[in-house]
């Protein structure tokens, strides 16, 4: 019978191959490595589980398990300390922060999830859609058709008054 | 009336902030021509002062704008400008808004694309859509498809709509009736994400929020009964709104750009307008059949 997930220690491998030894705790913020522990936990008895991820460098990952360690580390700041520090860790390049949602989505972090989610969120706010494209390096797929319709589709939420230059 | 009180309740506005976001710019562009036209004579010089300075700074965050969506409000703001103000500022004003109008298309000409897309599972789209305001829900189903399709999922309209409209007939129909059906008054918020779920996939939410929202609003202004403020209504998403929420009954009523410069001179709104908003009502147009019986009754009296 192996040891509860919290007591094991789990090594989690990057695509590089950079490894990253984690406590029984701190992966336990991960559902990604809930579920696969709970259906390795006939083999291994030796209380060390091993997992790659395919597709996060090891840069990335090395952020991803700082952000486990600061919070599954109860004893640490709470609340407004806490907020403070994700603040902190989140103020990232765009670029970096893409890897991390993907790791978090790949993962499931459910915080780390909800605080990348957050910080997208907040640089599309306010922008147009041109804009956002930049931003993100997003290439524009619709068809001159398409857009146009889609632009007449929207152009109430711009208010009445300034409809028709939306148009 | 004091000038300071002029001007606080136009600071109240946030013109300044809104002319800074290109997406609302437009909105706020063409309410600061209305503002311009139905206030500058009637106000203290300091409003006066700050008028001025914002159609100024509207003007030359023109250039910044880089679709062609900035260009026909500013226009409209150009045209108050020349109605109101006197000769030399209105010198400067036109003079500043050529230099835009040059700046703004040597902008547009350098519009660059992008190489490579990104591409985001379509449910972290969606979680990170929930945290927009609605005006940004729809500038990112503007994006690419793939972004559009996200933004069109129903859980994100049927939040937007709560947020402006409180709880849909619909969705409180539903949480009655298994509240009832379970004789239990406890788990009611879970019955209510249960049934709204459930809501998700009967209602086309997007459009239910679509056809309430353009027959409740025709400007993106709202005034707030319960605080006597203006607000604006497309940062749905912002905490700000919760307060303007008593027991889920939104007190939030649609106003027109004339009825913002109303409340700039007057700090009230002329109940007779407020009424129109339910008589655009399909349901209750009681107006009709009483406009046919009329000329009859005029018929009668001159026999």
């Amino acid at each position: 019978m192996a040891s509860p997930s919290h007591t094991r220690t789990v090594t989690l491998k990057s695509c590089d191959d950079v490894e990253f030894v984690l406590d029984g705790s701190v992966a336990t913020l991960s559902q990604t490595l809930v579920s696969a522990m709970a259906e390795d936990s006939s083999s291994s008895d030796d209380g060390t589980f091993t997992w790659c991820v395919s597709n996060i460098t090891g840069e990335v990952l090395a952020k991803v398990v700082e952000f486990c360690n600061k919070h599954a580390d109860i004893s640490s700041s709470r609340g407004e300390d806490l907020k403070e520090w994700d603040k902190a860790f989140i103020s990232v390049e765009l670029d970096l922060l893409y890897d991390l949602i993907l790791a978090a989505d790949n993962l499931n972090i459910e915080s780390l999830l909800d605080l990348t989610a957050q910080r997208v969120a907040d640089e599309i706010k306010g922008k147009m859609p041109h804009e956002i494209r930049m931003l993100f390096n997003i290439e524009k797929d619709f068809t001159d058709e398409e857009e146009r319709e889609i632009r007449r589709e929207h152009a109430w939420a711009y208010g009445g008054e300034s409809l028709k230059s939306f148009l | 009336m004091a000038s300071e009180a002029y001007l606080k309740r136009y600071e109240q506005l946030g013109l300044e902030q809104l002319l800074d976001r290109s997406i609302s710019y437009p909105s706020a562009c063409t309410e600061l021509s209305f503002i311009l036209r139905g206030v500058y004579a009637k106000v203290p010089k300091p409003l006066q002062a700050r008028l001025f300075n914002h159609t100024i700074t509207a003007f030359r965050r023109l250039s910044c704008m880089q679709t062609s969506d900035g260009l026909s409000p500013a226009n409209a703001l150009l045209q108050a400008a020349e109605a109101v103000l006197p000769k030399q500022k209105m010198v400067l004003a036109v003079m500043e808004f050529k230099h835009a109008v040059v700046a703004h298309k040597r902008q547009s000409k350098s519009v660059q694309d992008g190489e490579g897309s990104t591409e985001l599972p379509q449910d972290v789209l969606i979680h990170i859509f929930r945290s927009l305001d609605m005006c940004s829900l729809v500038s990112v189903s503007l994006v690419c498809r793939a972004w559009n399709s996200a933004a069109s999922d129903g859980m994100l309209w049927q939040s937007q709509y709560s947020l402006l409209f409180g709880i849909h007939p619909k969705m409180k129909a539903r949480t009655c009736k298994s509240a009832h059906e379970q004789r239990q008054a406890a788990p009611c918020q879970k019955t209510h994400d249960e049934d709204s779920m459930d809501l998700v996939n009967v209602l086309n939410w997007k459009e239910v929020f679509r056809t309430t929202y353009t027959r409740r609003f025709t400007s993106n202004r709202g005034y707030c009964e319960h605080c006597k403020s203006v607000l604006w209504l497309s940062d749905t998403s912002c905490a700000s709104l919760h307060h303007h929420y008593l027991n889920h009954q939104p007190k939030i009523k649609s106003i027109t750009p004339y009825q913002v410069v109303e409340f700039l001179l007057h700090k009230s709104l002329p109940s007779s307008t407020w009424s129109s908003d339910s008589e655009s009502d399909p349901e209750d147009d009681g107006r009709l059949p009483r406009l046919w019986a009329y000329p009859r009754n005029l018929w009668e009296r001159r026999q």
